[in-house]
Protein backbone atom coordinates (compact mmCIF):
# COMPACT_ATOMS: atom_id res chain seq x y z
CA UNK A 1 0.00 0.00 0.00
CA UNK A 2 2.68 2.09 1.01
CA UNK A 3 6.49 1.86 -0.35
CA UNK A 4 9.10 3.83 1.38
CA UNK A 5 12.39 3.97 -0.65
CA UNK A 6 16.10 5.29 0.24
CA UNK A 7 13.89 8.25 2.02
CA UNK A 8 16.44 11.43 3.50
CA UNK A 9 15.99 14.21 4.66
CA UNK A 10 18.23 16.72 5.73
CA UNK A 11 18.16 20.39 7.18
CA UNK A 12 21.63 21.85 6.77
CA UNK A 13 23.79 19.56 7.96
CA UNK A 14 21.52 17.62 10.04
CA UNK A 15 19.62 14.42 8.62
CA UNK A 16 16.50 13.86 10.20
CA UNK A 17 15.76 11.51 7.98
CA UNK A 18 18.76 8.79 6.77
CA UNK A 19 17.83 6.75 4.38
CA UNK A 20 15.12 4.74 5.63
CA UNK A 21 13.02 1.99 3.67
CA UNK A 22 9.66 0.42 4.60
CA UNK A 23 6.37 -1.26 3.22
CA UNK A 24 2.92 -0.49 5.10
CA UNK A 25 0.56 -3.40 3.90
CA UNK A 26 -2.78 -2.86 3.20
CA UNK A 27 -4.90 -2.44 6.25
CA UNK A 28 -2.24 -2.95 8.31
CA UNK A 29 -2.15 -0.28 11.63
CA UNK A 30 2.02 0.22 11.95
CA UNK A 31 3.09 2.03 14.89
CA UNK A 32 6.63 4.05 14.12
CA UNK A 33 8.12 4.57 17.47
CA UNK A 34 10.90 6.67 18.36
CA UNK A 35 12.23 9.65 20.96
CA UNK A 36 11.35 13.22 20.03
CA UNK A 37 13.53 14.53 17.49
CA UNK A 38 14.18 10.87 15.80
CA UNK A 39 12.38 11.99 12.54
CA UNK A 40 8.77 10.44 13.10
CA UNK A 41 7.47 13.50 12.33
CA UNK A 42 9.18 14.54 9.19
CA UNK A 43 8.81 10.75 7.51
CA UNK A 44 4.75 11.59 7.87
CA UNK A 45 5.39 15.35 6.78
CA UNK A 46 6.98 13.58 3.64
CA UNK A 47 4.62 10.57 3.41
CA UNK A 48 1.33 13.35 3.61
CA UNK A 49 3.47 15.67 1.21
CA UNK A 50 3.63 18.30 3.43
CA UNK A 51 7.35 18.96 2.82
CA UNK A 52 9.75 17.44 -0.11
CA UNK A 53 11.81 14.43 0.90
CA UNK A 54 15.82 15.14 -0.02
CA UNK A 55 16.35 12.13 -1.53
CA UNK A 56 14.58 9.09 -2.30
CA UNK A 57 10.99 8.90 -2.85
CA UNK A 58 6.90 7.30 -0.99
CA UNK A 59 4.44 5.65 -3.29
CA UNK A 60 0.47 4.91 -2.17
CA UNK A 61 -0.57 2.71 -3.97
CA UNK A 62 2.25 2.37 -7.13
CA UNK A 63 1.60 6.55 -7.21
CA UNK A 64 4.67 9.05 -6.23
CA UNK A 65 3.53 11.55 -4.02
CA UNK A 66 5.58 14.20 -5.85
CA UNK A 67 4.35 12.91 -9.48
CA UNK A 68 0.97 12.56 -8.31
CA UNK A 69 0.21 14.28 -5.31
CA UNK A 70 -3.23 14.81 -5.85
CA UNK A 71 -4.40 11.33 -6.31
CA UNK A 72 -2.42 10.23 -3.38
CA UNK A 73 -3.55 13.05 -1.19
CA UNK A 74 -6.93 12.29 -1.39
CA UNK A 75 -6.20 8.63 -0.02
CA UNK A 76 -4.40 10.06 2.50
CA UNK A 77 -5.99 11.48 5.96
CA UNK A 78 -3.72 13.10 8.16
CA UNK A 79 -3.82 14.31 11.79
CA UNK A 80 -0.31 16.36 12.67
CA UNK A 81 1.07 16.71 15.94
CA UNK A 82 -0.71 19.77 16.31
CA UNK A 83 -4.56 19.29 15.20
CA UNK A 84 -4.62 21.87 12.17
CA UNK A 85 -7.97 23.53 13.69
CA UNK A 86 -9.86 26.78 13.13
CA UNK A 87 -9.88 28.20 16.77
CA UNK A 88 -12.91 30.81 15.23
CA UNK A 89 -15.53 27.85 13.81
CA UNK A 90 -17.38 25.72 14.93
CA UNK A 91 -16.99 21.89 15.03
CA UNK A 92 -19.64 21.57 12.18
CA UNK A 93 -18.49 24.66 10.45
CA UNK A 94 -14.78 22.89 10.52
CA UNK A 95 -15.85 19.87 9.25
CA UNK A 96 -17.92 21.35 6.60
CA UNK A 97 -15.37 22.91 5.19
CA UNK A 98 -12.73 20.18 5.36
CA UNK A 99 -15.66 18.25 3.49
CA UNK A 100 -15.23 21.37 0.95
CA UNK A 101 -11.85 21.56 0.96
CA UNK A 102 -11.28 17.62 -0.07
CA UNK A 103 -13.66 17.44 -2.75
CA UNK A 104 -15.50 14.90 -1.04
CA UNK A 105 -17.70 12.73 -2.65
CA UNK A 106 -19.50 11.32 -0.01
CA UNK A 107 -23.32 12.34 1.17
CA UNK A 108 -22.67 15.13 3.14
CA UNK A 109 -25.39 14.68 6.02
CA UNK A 110 -24.47 11.65 6.62
CA UNK A 111 -21.00 11.06 5.93
CA UNK A 112 -20.21 14.11 8.38
CA UNK A 113 -22.80 12.91 11.05
CA UNK A 114 -21.28 9.27 10.96
CA UNK A 115 -17.66 10.74 11.47
CA UNK A 116 -18.93 12.64 14.35
CA UNK A 117 -20.60 9.73 15.61
CA UNK A 118 -17.58 7.70 15.38
CA UNK A 119 -14.83 9.99 17.54
CA UNK A 120 -18.04 10.98 19.63
CA UNK A 121 -18.18 14.76 19.09
CA UNK A 122 -22.18 14.76 18.00
CA UNK A 123 -22.60 16.78 21.39
CA UNK A 124 -20.42 19.55 20.76
CA UNK A 125 -20.63 20.34 17.22
CA UNK A 126 -22.34 23.59 17.57
CA UNK A 127 -19.13 25.01 19.80
CA UNK A 128 -16.42 27.35 18.65
CA UNK A 129 -13.74 25.19 18.46
CA UNK A 130 -11.45 27.50 21.08
CA UNK A 131 -13.29 26.82 23.59
CA UNK A 132 -13.05 23.00 23.20
CA UNK A 133 -10.95 20.86 25.65
CA UNK A 134 -8.07 19.80 24.35
CA UNK A 135 -9.29 16.10 24.22
CA UNK A 136 -12.25 17.32 21.99
CA UNK A 137 -9.71 19.13 19.52
CA UNK A 138 -7.81 15.87 18.94
CA UNK A 139 -11.04 14.27 18.37
CA UNK A 140 -12.09 16.99 15.96
CA UNK A 141 -8.30 16.61 14.51
CA UNK A 142 -8.83 13.07 14.04
CA UNK A 143 -12.69 13.55 12.59
CA UNK A 144 -10.63 16.16 9.97
CA UNK A 145 -8.75 13.20 9.15
CA UNK A 146 -11.50 10.88 8.52
CA UNK A 147 -13.49 13.46 6.06
CA UNK A 148 -13.63 11.99 2.49
CA UNK A 149 -12.87 8.45 3.83
CA UNK A 150 -9.02 7.83 3.02
CA UNK A 151 -7.80 4.30 2.75
CA UNK A 152 -4.27 5.40 5.00
CA UNK A 153 -4.54 7.46 7.81
CA UNK A 154 -1.90 9.09 9.12
CA UNK A 155 -1.49 9.67 12.86
CA UNK A 156 0.85 11.69 14.57
CA UNK A 157 0.47 11.57 18.42
CA UNK A 158 -2.79 11.02 18.22
CA UNK A 159 -3.53 10.35 21.97
CA UNK A 160 -0.88 13.40 23.45
CA UNK A 161 -2.43 15.11 26.27
CA UNK A 162 -5.63 13.61 26.69
CA UNK A 163 -6.81 12.15 30.12
CA UNK A 164 -6.46 8.24 30.45
CA UNK A 165 -10.39 7.93 29.49
CA UNK A 166 -9.68 9.56 26.23
CA UNK A 167 -6.70 7.84 25.76
CA UNK A 168 -8.60 4.49 25.84
CA UNK A 169 -11.20 5.51 23.93
CA UNK A 170 -9.13 6.78 20.78
CA UNK A 171 -7.29 3.75 21.06
CA UNK A 172 -10.30 2.19 20.10
CA UNK A 173 -11.23 4.27 17.59
CA UNK A 174 -8.13 4.16 15.87
CA UNK A 175 -8.31 0.09 16.23
CA UNK A 176 -12.01 0.42 14.96
CA UNK A 177 -10.50 2.38 12.11
CA UNK A 178 -8.10 -0.13 11.68
CA UNK A 179 -10.13 -2.76 10.34
CA UNK A 180 -11.25 -1.11 7.06
CA UNK A 181 -8.13 1.28 6.37
CA UNK A 182 -4.66 1.44 6.48
CA UNK A 183 -3.21 3.21 9.33
CA UNK A 184 0.30 4.56 10.57
CA UNK A 185 0.37 6.41 14.12
CA UNK A 186 3.11 7.48 15.66
CA UNK A 187 3.98 7.25 19.22
CA UNK A 188 6.65 7.61 22.16
CA UNK A 189 4.27 5.75 24.50
CA UNK A 190 5.18 2.60 24.02
CA UNK A 191 2.05 0.69 25.97
CA UNK A 192 0.14 2.38 23.21
CA UNK A 193 2.21 1.10 20.37
CA UNK A 194 1.81 -2.57 21.82
CA UNK A 195 -2.07 -2.29 22.38
CA UNK A 196 -2.97 -0.97 18.96
CA UNK A 197 -0.13 -1.86 16.26
CA UNK A 198 0.49 -5.08 14.59
CA UNK A 199 3.71 -4.02 13.96
CA UNK A 200 6.27 -1.74 14.93
CA UNK A 201 9.11 -0.04 13.37
CA UNK A 202 11.63 2.01 15.93
CA UNK A 203 13.52 4.74 14.71
CA UNK A 204 16.16 6.54 16.24
CA UNK A 205 18.00 9.64 14.64
CA UNK A 206 16.78 9.20 11.76
CA UNK A 207 17.40 5.57 11.04
CA UNK A 208 15.66 2.38 11.20
CA UNK A 209 16.73 -0.12 14.22
CA UNK A 210 13.82 -2.66 14.18
CA UNK A 211 11.18 -3.50 12.29
CA UNK A 212 8.89 -6.58 13.88
CA UNK A 213 5.71 -7.32 15.69
CA UNK A 214 5.88 -5.70 19.49
CA UNK A 215 5.56 -9.27 20.64
CA UNK A 216 8.50 -10.45 18.88
CA UNK A 217 10.45 -7.25 19.83
CA UNK A 218 9.89 -7.74 23.63
CA UNK A 219 10.81 -11.80 22.72
CA UNK A 220 13.91 -11.39 20.84
CA UNK A 221 15.76 -9.32 23.08
CA UNK A 222 14.56 -10.90 26.14
CA UNK A 223 17.41 -12.75 27.66
CA UNK A 224 16.38 -13.48 31.25
CA UNK A 225 13.49 -13.56 33.21
CA UNK A 226 12.34 -11.34 36.01
CA UNK A 227 9.89 -12.13 38.46
CA UNK A 228 8.85 -9.36 41.07
CA UNK A 229 7.67 -10.67 44.85
CA UNK A 230 6.29 -9.09 47.67
CA UNK A 231 6.88 -10.35 50.91
CA UNK A 232 5.91 -10.40 54.25
CA UNK A 233 9.20 -10.19 56.48
CA UNK A 234 12.31 -8.58 57.44
CA UNK A 235 14.80 -7.15 54.33
CA UNK A 236 17.36 -9.43 56.15
CA UNK A 237 15.37 -12.54 56.67
CA UNK A 238 14.25 -12.28 53.06
CA UNK A 239 16.95 -11.84 51.30
CA UNK A 240 18.97 -14.68 53.49
CA UNK A 241 16.38 -16.82 52.37
CA UNK A 242 16.31 -15.81 48.80
CA UNK A 243 20.34 -16.19 49.00
CA UNK A 244 20.15 -19.89 49.24
CA UNK A 245 17.94 -20.51 45.95
CA UNK A 246 20.23 -21.09 43.05
CA UNK A 247 19.74 -20.24 40.02
CA UNK A 248 19.01 -16.37 40.97
CA UNK A 249 21.55 -13.89 38.97
CA UNK A 250 20.52 -11.05 40.56
CA UNK A 251 18.50 -9.63 43.16
CA UNK A 252 17.71 -5.94 43.89
CA UNK A 253 14.93 -4.90 46.36
CA UNK A 254 11.92 -2.34 45.55
CA UNK A 255 11.45 -0.69 48.95
CA UNK A 256 8.25 -1.19 50.92
CA UNK A 257 5.08 -1.06 49.22
CA UNK A 258 3.00 -2.38 51.93
CA UNK A 259 3.78 -2.34 55.84
CA UNK A 260 6.27 -5.39 56.96
CA UNK A 261 6.39 -6.28 53.01
CA UNK A 262 8.99 -6.16 51.00
CA UNK A 263 9.35 -6.01 46.83
CA UNK A 264 12.06 -7.63 44.84
CA UNK A 265 13.46 -8.10 41.66
CA UNK A 266 14.79 -11.22 41.04
CA UNK A 267 16.63 -12.32 37.78
CA UNK A 268 16.78 -16.03 36.61
CA UNK A 269 20.09 -16.72 34.75
CA UNK A 270 18.77 -18.94 32.29
CA UNK A 271 15.48 -20.60 31.24
CA UNK A 272 15.03 -22.19 34.35
CA UNK A 273 11.28 -21.36 35.78
CA UNK A 274 12.68 -19.97 39.64
CA UNK A 275 9.15 -19.64 40.68
CA UNK A 276 8.89 -23.16 42.95
CA UNK A 277 12.30 -22.95 43.94
CA UNK A 278 11.36 -19.64 45.67
CA UNK A 279 8.48 -20.21 46.67
CA UNK A 280 9.94 -22.88 48.57
CA UNK A 281 12.74 -21.31 49.66
CA UNK A 282 11.02 -18.28 51.10
CA UNK A 283 7.69 -20.82 52.87
CA UNK A 284 10.92 -22.57 54.81
CA UNK A 285 11.76 -19.77 56.14
CA UNK A 286 8.29 -18.80 56.61
CA UNK A 287 7.74 -15.88 54.70
CA UNK A 288 4.77 -15.37 53.31
CA UNK A 289 4.45 -14.38 49.57
CA UNK A 290 1.98 -11.85 49.15
CA UNK A 291 2.37 -11.11 45.53
CA UNK A 292 4.75 -12.68 42.65
CA UNK A 293 4.70 -11.63 38.83
CA UNK A 294 7.15 -12.54 36.15
CA UNK A 295 8.05 -9.94 33.24
CA UNK A 296 9.22 -10.45 30.16
CA UNK A 297 11.69 -7.84 28.69
CA UNK A 298 8.84 -4.98 28.39
CA UNK A 299 8.48 -2.85 24.93
CA UNK A 300 10.04 0.19 26.64
CA UNK A 301 13.42 -1.85 27.57
CA UNK A 302 13.47 -3.01 24.04
CA UNK A 303 12.68 0.29 23.01
CA UNK A 304 15.72 1.75 25.53
CA UNK A 305 18.68 -0.90 24.58
CA UNK A 306 17.60 -0.48 20.66
CA UNK A 307 17.78 3.36 20.93
CA UNK A 308 20.47 3.61 23.06
CA UNK A 309 22.99 1.19 22.42
CA UNK A 310 24.65 3.62 19.40
CA UNK A 311 24.95 6.45 21.83
CA UNK A 312 27.04 3.28 24.33
CA UNK A 313 29.18 3.05 21.56
CA UNK A 314 29.41 6.48 20.59
CA UNK A 315 30.35 7.75 24.11
CA UNK A 316 32.04 5.12 25.69
CA UNK A 317 30.66 4.93 29.02
CA UNK A 318 29.31 1.76 28.52
CA UNK A 319 28.68 1.56 32.37
CA UNK A 320 27.20 4.62 33.48
CA UNK A 321 24.76 4.20 30.61
CA UNK A 322 23.79 0.68 31.88
CA UNK A 323 23.00 2.36 35.31
CA UNK A 324 21.38 5.14 34.27
CA UNK A 325 18.99 2.56 31.73
CA UNK A 326 18.47 0.42 34.97
CA UNK A 327 17.72 2.88 37.14
CA UNK A 328 14.72 4.17 34.69
CA UNK A 329 13.41 0.94 34.26
CA UNK A 330 12.94 0.64 37.51
CA UNK A 331 11.21 3.64 38.36
CA UNK A 332 8.73 2.22 35.52
CA UNK A 333 7.85 -0.49 37.41
CA UNK A 334 7.62 1.10 40.40
CA UNK A 335 5.39 3.55 39.11
CA UNK A 336 3.14 1.09 37.26
CA UNK A 337 2.59 -1.11 40.24
CA UNK A 338 1.51 1.74 42.48
CA UNK A 339 -0.83 2.74 39.70
CA UNK A 340 -2.30 -0.71 39.06
CA UNK A 341 -3.05 -1.04 43.11
CA UNK A 342 -4.58 2.12 43.87
CA UNK A 343 -5.99 3.71 41.10
CA UNK A 344 -6.80 0.97 38.24
CA UNK A 345 -8.41 3.95 35.81
CA UNK A 346 -5.09 6.14 36.47
CA UNK A 347 -2.78 3.47 34.84
CA UNK A 348 -2.16 4.49 31.33
CA UNK A 349 -1.56 8.14 32.04
CA UNK A 350 0.97 6.84 34.43
CA UNK A 351 2.85 5.10 31.86
CA UNK A 352 2.58 8.13 29.61
CA UNK A 353 4.46 10.18 32.49
CA UNK A 354 6.84 6.96 32.54
CA UNK A 355 7.08 6.70 29.11
CA UNK A 356 8.74 10.28 29.36
CA UNK A 357 11.40 9.68 32.04
CA UNK A 358 12.78 6.97 29.80
CA UNK A 359 12.72 8.68 27.31
CA UNK A 360 14.41 12.00 29.39
CA UNK A 361 17.09 9.23 30.14
CA UNK A 362 17.85 8.07 26.40
CA UNK A 363 18.55 11.69 25.76
CA UNK A 364 20.65 12.44 28.63
CA UNK A 365 22.33 9.21 27.44
CA UNK B 1 -10.67 27.21 -3.78
CA UNK B 2 -14.44 28.07 -3.22
CA UNK B 3 -14.01 26.22 -0.01
CA UNK B 4 -11.29 28.51 0.87
CA UNK B 5 -12.87 31.75 -0.82
CA UNK B 6 -16.16 30.79 1.71
CA UNK B 7 -13.97 29.99 4.50
CA UNK B 8 -11.96 33.10 4.60
CA UNK B 9 -14.79 35.52 3.65
CA UNK B 10 -16.78 34.39 6.84
CA UNK B 11 -13.91 34.66 9.36
CA UNK B 12 -13.68 38.11 8.29
CA UNK B 13 -17.13 39.00 9.32
CA UNK B 14 -17.21 36.59 12.21
CA UNK B 15 -14.32 38.28 13.69
CA UNK B 16 -14.25 42.40 14.19
CA UNK B 17 -11.75 42.62 11.08
CA UNK B 18 -14.39 42.39 8.37
CA UNK B 19 -16.44 44.93 10.10
CA UNK B 20 -13.95 47.90 11.36
CA UNK B 21 -12.44 47.68 7.86
CA UNK B 22 -15.69 48.30 5.89
CA UNK B 23 -16.90 51.17 8.70
CA UNK B 24 -13.71 52.77 8.48
CA UNK B 25 -13.79 52.59 4.84
CA UNK B 26 -17.45 53.83 4.50
CA UNK B 27 -16.57 56.61 7.37
CA UNK B 28 -13.55 57.98 5.39
CA UNK B 29 -15.39 57.96 1.97
CA UNK B 30 -18.30 59.51 3.81
CA UNK B 31 -16.08 62.44 5.50
CA UNK B 32 -14.80 63.17 1.58
CA UNK B 33 -17.80 63.08 0.28
CA UNK B 34 -19.23 65.14 2.46
CA UNK B 35 -16.60 68.35 2.52
CA UNK B 36 -16.03 67.59 -1.56
CA UNK B 37 -19.32 66.82 -2.92
CA UNK B 38 -21.62 68.31 -0.46
CA UNK B 39 -20.19 71.39 0.89
CA UNK B 40 -18.48 72.58 -2.20
CA UNK B 41 -21.38 71.48 -4.18
CA UNK B 42 -19.52 69.22 -6.88
CA UNK B 43 -20.69 66.56 -8.90
CA UNK B 44 -17.47 65.36 -9.90
CA UNK B 45 -16.86 62.34 -7.41
CA UNK B 46 -13.23 61.34 -8.43
CA UNK B 47 -11.69 63.82 -5.21
CA UNK B 48 -13.30 61.00 -3.28
CA UNK B 49 -11.40 57.91 -4.80
CA UNK B 50 -8.58 59.94 -5.40
CA UNK B 51 -7.88 60.61 -1.37
CA UNK B 52 -9.28 57.43 -0.59
CA UNK B 53 -6.02 55.63 -2.29
CA UNK B 54 -4.11 57.32 0.49
CA UNK B 55 -6.66 55.55 2.87
CA UNK B 56 -6.49 52.53 1.52
CA UNK B 57 -2.54 52.24 2.08
CA UNK B 58 -3.50 51.63 5.79
CA UNK B 59 -6.22 49.28 5.18
CA UNK B 60 -5.16 47.07 2.93
CA UNK B 61 -2.75 45.43 5.87
CA UNK B 62 -5.97 45.42 7.97
CA UNK B 63 -7.52 43.18 5.01
CA UNK B 64 -3.83 41.04 4.22
CA UNK B 65 -1.79 40.90 7.40
CA UNK B 66 -3.47 37.30 8.44
CA UNK B 67 -4.66 35.59 5.50
CA UNK B 68 -1.43 33.19 5.50
CA UNK B 69 0.59 34.27 8.31
CA UNK B 70 -2.23 33.07 10.84
CA UNK B 71 -2.29 29.82 8.72
CA UNK B 72 1.71 29.11 8.63
CA UNK B 73 1.67 29.78 12.81
CA UNK B 74 -1.57 27.78 13.63
CA UNK B 75 -0.19 24.88 11.93
CA UNK B 76 -3.46 25.10 9.59
CA UNK B 77 -1.25 25.16 6.64
CA UNK B 78 -0.44 21.68 6.87
CA UNK B 79 -4.49 20.63 6.30
CA UNK B 80 -4.38 22.95 3.09
CA UNK B 81 -1.15 21.84 1.62
CA UNK B 82 -2.19 18.28 2.38
CA UNK B 83 -5.68 18.45 0.90
CA UNK B 84 -5.98 17.44 -2.45
CA UNK B 85 -5.58 21.24 -3.88
CA UNK B 86 -3.34 22.84 -5.71
CA UNK B 87 -1.49 25.62 -3.71
CA UNK B 88 -2.62 28.32 -6.51
CA UNK B 89 -6.04 27.35 -5.67
CA UNK B 90 -5.88 28.27 -2.10
CA UNK B 91 -3.68 30.96 -2.33
CA UNK B 92 -6.51 32.45 -5.18
CA UNK B 93 -9.35 31.24 -2.39
CA UNK B 94 -7.43 33.56 -0.25
CA UNK B 95 -6.69 36.83 -2.79
CA UNK B 96 -10.31 36.47 -3.83
CA UNK B 97 -12.14 36.52 -0.45
CA UNK B 98 -9.80 39.87 0.59
CA UNK B 99 -11.07 41.49 -2.56
CA UNK B 100 -14.87 40.62 -1.90
CA UNK B 101 -14.75 42.51 1.70
CA UNK B 102 -12.71 45.50 -0.87
CA UNK B 103 -16.19 45.18 -2.98
CA UNK B 104 -18.48 45.11 -0.18
CA UNK B 105 -17.16 48.08 1.32
CA UNK B 106 -16.92 50.08 -2.03
CA UNK B 107 -20.37 48.77 -2.21
CA UNK B 108 -21.16 51.06 0.54
CA UNK B 109 -20.47 54.29 -1.48
CA UNK B 110 -22.22 53.59 -4.02
CA UNK B 111 -25.31 55.44 -2.22
CA UNK B 112 -22.74 58.84 -3.18
CA UNK B 113 -23.74 58.37 -6.33
CA UNK B 114 -27.37 58.06 -5.30
CA UNK B 115 -27.27 61.23 -3.68
CA UNK B 116 -25.80 63.13 -6.50
CA UNK B 117 -28.38 62.06 -8.87
CA UNK B 118 -31.00 63.74 -6.51
CA UNK B 119 -29.21 66.81 -7.02
CA UNK B 120 -27.96 67.00 -9.86
CA UNK B 121 -26.87 65.23 -13.43
CA UNK B 122 -23.61 63.46 -12.55
CA UNK B 123 -20.58 62.32 -14.96
CA UNK B 124 -22.20 58.44 -14.92
CA UNK B 125 -18.67 57.22 -16.62
CA UNK B 126 -16.59 58.86 -14.59
CA UNK B 127 -18.18 57.45 -11.37
CA UNK B 128 -17.81 53.72 -13.25
CA UNK B 129 -14.51 54.04 -14.18
CA UNK B 130 -13.51 55.43 -10.62
CA UNK B 131 -15.15 52.42 -8.97
CA UNK B 132 -13.46 50.00 -11.90
CA UNK B 133 -10.06 51.67 -10.97
CA UNK B 134 -10.03 51.60 -7.24
CA UNK B 135 -11.26 48.04 -7.31
CA UNK B 136 -8.23 46.82 -9.61
CA UNK B 137 -6.14 49.58 -7.52
CA UNK B 138 -6.88 47.99 -4.08
CA UNK B 139 -7.11 44.38 -5.58
CA UNK B 140 -3.28 44.87 -6.37
CA UNK B 141 -2.21 46.16 -3.12
CA UNK B 142 -4.09 42.86 -1.75
CA UNK B 143 -1.33 40.67 -4.09
CA UNK B 144 1.09 42.49 -2.19
CA UNK B 145 0.05 42.17 0.87
CA UNK B 146 -1.02 38.68 0.70
CA UNK B 147 3.20 38.21 -0.45
CA UNK B 148 3.90 39.53 2.40
CA UNK B 149 2.12 37.67 4.88
CA UNK B 150 3.01 34.49 3.67
CA UNK B 151 6.39 35.49 4.02
CA UNK B 152 6.01 35.73 8.05
CA UNK B 153 4.29 34.32 10.53
CA UNK B 154 3.69 37.25 12.30
CA UNK B 155 1.17 39.22 11.63
CA UNK B 156 2.18 42.48 13.09
CA UNK B 157 5.37 42.08 10.71
CA UNK B 158 3.17 41.62 7.95
CA UNK B 159 1.01 44.81 8.32
CA UNK B 160 3.61 47.30 8.88
CA UNK B 161 5.34 45.57 6.17
CA UNK B 162 2.89 45.69 3.73
CA UNK B 163 2.10 49.23 4.74
CA UNK B 164 5.86 50.07 4.20
CA UNK B 165 6.07 48.77 1.17
CA UNK B 166 2.63 50.15 -0.22
CA UNK B 167 3.48 53.79 0.99
CA UNK B 168 6.83 53.75 -0.80
CA UNK B 169 5.49 52.57 -4.11
CA UNK B 170 2.46 55.11 -3.35
CA UNK B 171 5.08 57.88 -3.29
CA UNK B 172 7.18 56.34 -6.55
CA UNK B 173 6.12 59.72 -8.43
CA UNK B 174 7.67 62.05 -5.84
CA UNK B 175 11.10 60.08 -6.06
CA UNK B 176 11.01 60.06 -9.62
CA UNK B 177 10.77 63.68 -9.76
CA UNK B 178 14.19 64.21 -8.18
CA UNK B 179 15.71 61.95 -11.24
CA UNK B 180 14.90 65.03 -13.62
CA UNK B 181 13.20 64.47 -16.97
CA UNK B 182 15.38 61.65 -17.93
CA UNK B 183 14.46 57.80 -18.85
CA UNK B 184 14.64 56.79 -15.14
CA UNK B 185 12.11 59.05 -14.37
CA UNK B 186 10.16 58.00 -17.49
CA UNK B 187 10.54 54.00 -16.37
CA UNK B 188 9.57 54.69 -12.49
CA UNK B 189 6.55 56.96 -13.72
CA UNK B 190 5.43 54.19 -15.33
CA UNK B 191 5.62 51.84 -12.42
CA UNK B 192 3.74 53.99 -10.70
CA UNK B 193 0.33 52.59 -9.09
CA UNK B 194 -1.20 56.44 -8.64
CA UNK B 195 -0.04 57.53 -11.81
CA UNK B 196 -2.22 54.55 -13.33
CA UNK B 197 -5.55 55.59 -11.04
CA UNK B 198 -5.10 59.34 -12.73
CA UNK B 199 -6.53 57.72 -16.27
CA UNK B 200 -9.59 56.00 -14.19
CA UNK B 201 -10.13 59.20 -12.29
CA UNK B 202 -10.78 61.10 -15.24
CA UNK B 203 -12.79 58.80 -16.47
CA UNK B 204 -10.49 56.86 -18.91
CA UNK B 205 -10.57 52.96 -18.86
CA UNK B 206 -6.92 52.07 -20.48
CA UNK B 207 -6.27 49.30 -21.35
CA UNK B 208 -2.30 49.77 -20.90
CA UNK B 209 -3.76 50.59 -17.08
CA UNK B 210 -6.18 47.48 -17.05
CA UNK B 211 -3.34 45.12 -17.96
CA UNK B 212 -1.21 46.74 -15.77
CA UNK B 213 -2.97 46.34 -12.57
CA UNK B 214 -4.21 42.59 -13.69
CA UNK B 215 -0.23 41.96 -14.18
CA UNK B 216 0.73 43.11 -10.64
CA UNK B 217 -1.89 41.08 -9.41
CA UNK B 218 -0.86 37.88 -11.20
CA UNK B 219 2.79 38.82 -10.58
CA UNK B 220 2.13 38.67 -6.60
CA UNK B 221 -0.59 35.86 -6.24
CA UNK B 222 1.77 33.47 -8.20
CA UNK B 223 5.15 35.12 -6.58
CA UNK B 224 2.71 33.86 -2.78
CA UNK B 225 2.30 30.24 -4.73
CA UNK B 226 6.02 29.79 -5.49
CA UNK B 227 6.61 30.95 -2.01
CA UNK B 228 4.56 28.61 -0.62
CA UNK B 229 5.77 25.84 -2.65
CA UNK B 230 9.31 26.31 -1.91
CA UNK B 231 8.89 26.26 1.58
CA UNK B 232 8.23 22.33 1.39
CA UNK B 233 11.43 21.89 0.01
CA UNK B 234 13.09 23.98 2.26
CA UNK B 235 10.83 23.31 5.59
Amino acid sequence: MIEIKNLTKVYGSKKAVDDISFTVNRGEILGFLGPNGAGKTTTMNIITGYIAASGGNVTVDGLDVVEKSMECRRKIGYLPEQPPLYMDMTVSEYLNFVYELKGAKEEREEHLSSIMEMVKITDVKDRIIRNLSKGYKQRVGIAQALVGNPEVLILDEPTVGLDPKQIIEIRNVIKELGKKRTVILSSHILPEVSAICERVIIINKGKIVAIDTPENLSKALSTERKLIIRVEGSEAQIESALSKVDGISYIESLGQKETGTYDYLIEANGDGDIRKKVFSSLALAELPILMSKTTGLTLEEVFMQLTSSEDVQAEDEPLEVAEKEKKSIFTCFKRKKKSTEEFPVVQEGEIEEVAETTEEGGEEN
Amino acid sequence: MNAIFKKELRSYFSSPIGYVFVAIFFCVAGLLFTVYNIFYRMGDISYVFSNMTMIFLFLTPVLTMRLLSEDKKAKTDQLLLTAPVKVVSVVLGKFLSAVAVLAIALATTLIFPIILKVYTDPAWGEIWSNYIGFCLLGASFISIGLYISSLTENQIIAAIATFGVLFVLYLTNNFAVSFGDGFINTVIQWFSPANKFTDFSKGIISIESVIYYLSIMAAFVILTTAHIEKRRWIK
